[in-house]
């Protein structure tokens, strides 16, 4: 028993003389500088999201998808910049800053794509995005693509009127389009009390 | 009374685990101790911080850009240097003081940081940054350690970010 207390001794003060101070000794000269924040530099960069939101044809190519795990794929080649939430939801890396109905400013993922998937759903998968200005430049993506307002109406029982755009290059393809204060009942990013325009973004077949 | 608290404890240390844990607390105790004596003369003879777990903002930090360089030292008793070379200029210009640590207390929220004050001798605030990011002691994942100063305590703003000078 004293042996194998001397050993546990040994080995163990042998341990600690061998824990060095790796922090004091990862200090770089002032000349190295340059070539250290460089390289931190094009680390961050490759990290950084550069864009805020989906465009219109990866909209059109996530709505071809089938099933969750072909979203899943298609979003983690986005990365960084979306980023993956939990299952069925990302949201866009960046922040915005936004002002919402009370005045108060809110910071926000610049947009979140959320796909539903649970069997009491009805298949949902949605673009979001948090400003007036985003909503009409990605509506004038969707016009280049040919998309024309087809009509107005309550579609997929929400609570807010919906637009349908259809296009002659996308045939069987809808594009429903809702300026809504309720884009998803209880889930992610709009799990409380929704205070700010939200603009909706679906693509289905028919 | 005195003869039982010895047999008791006479009891105890008879016991291979109880001496055994004791032995290993104490060389434990005496390696930190030793340690530490060792830091602040190393400190002393070589004019620097040896840093260790929790205070890894102590030390010498530098940041260049192409107007500057600035380099900025927490010394281990409070005192504060501050090195500006601009890049217009011929000569470094030197501040110092005394600076202040506040550490985050009681609070785990991420709007919050901790903060760095620093005073020149008159009293005039010379520096006062967030600091929303320092690498851990021992980090194996960042090769050169940072620090990430901020002028305000929001998260997604722009820092500046400083890297460890020896």
């Amino acid at each position: 028993m004293q042996q194998l207390n001397r050993l546990f001794c040994f080995l163990a003060l042998s341990g600690m003389v061998a824990c060095g101070n790796p922090t004091s000794r990862k200090g770089v000269s002032p000349d190295e500088l340059d070539e250290v924040q460089a390289q931190y530099q094009h680390e961050l960069e490759a990290a950084t999201a550069k864009r805020d939101m989906l465009t219109a044809a990866e909209i059109m190519a996530l709505s071809d998808c089938k099933d969750l795990d072909c979203v899943q794929q298609y979003m983690k080649n986005l990365s960084p910049d979306f980023v993956y939430a939990k299952k069925g939801e990302w949201a866009a890396q960046r922040h915005i800053s936004i002002k919402d109905t009370s005045g108060s400013e809110l910071t926000l993922p610049a947009s979140t794509f959320y796909v539903d998937v649970n069997p009491q759903a009805s298949w949902r998968a949605a673009h979001t995005v948090h400003t007036r200005e985003q909503g009409d430049s990605l509506l004038n993506e969707f016009k280049n693509l040919g998309f024309r307002l087809a009509g107005e109406g309550y579609y997929l029982g929400i609570k807010s009127k919906q637009q349908r755009y259809i296009s002659e290059q996308y045939r069987g393809k809808n594009l429903y389009i809702t300026a809504t204060f309720s884009p998803w009942g209880f889930k992610g990013l709009y799990q409380n009390k929704v205070t700010w325009p939200c603009y909706v973004f679906e693509v289905y077949g028919n | 009374m005195r003869k039982l608290i010895f047999s008791v404890v006479a009891r105890l240390l008879a016991s291979p685990y109880i001496s055994g844990t004791l032995l290993l607390f104490v060389i434990a105790g005496s390696y930190l101790f030793i340690r530490k004596l060792a830091d602040r003369r190393t400190e002393k003879v070589k004019d620097t911080e040896v840093v260790r777990e929790g205070e890894e903002y102590l030390g010498t930090w530098g940041h260049k850009s192409a107007a500057a360089l600035m380099i900025f030292r927490l010394h281990r008793n409070g005192s504060f240097t501050f090195k500006l070379k601009e890049a217009s200029a011929k000569d470094t210009a030197i501040s110092t003081g005394h600076y202040q640590w506040l550490p985050l207390t009681g609070t785990r929220s991420s709007s919050y940081y901790p903060r760095i004050i620093a005073r020149d001798a008159g009293g005039d605030t010379i520096f006062n940054y967030y600091v929303a990011y320092i690498t851990p002691y021992g980090s194996k994942v960042n090769k050169t350690d940072r620090m990430v100063l901020m002028a305000n305590g929001r998260n997604d703003t722009t820092g500046y970010t400083f890297f460890r000078l020896k």
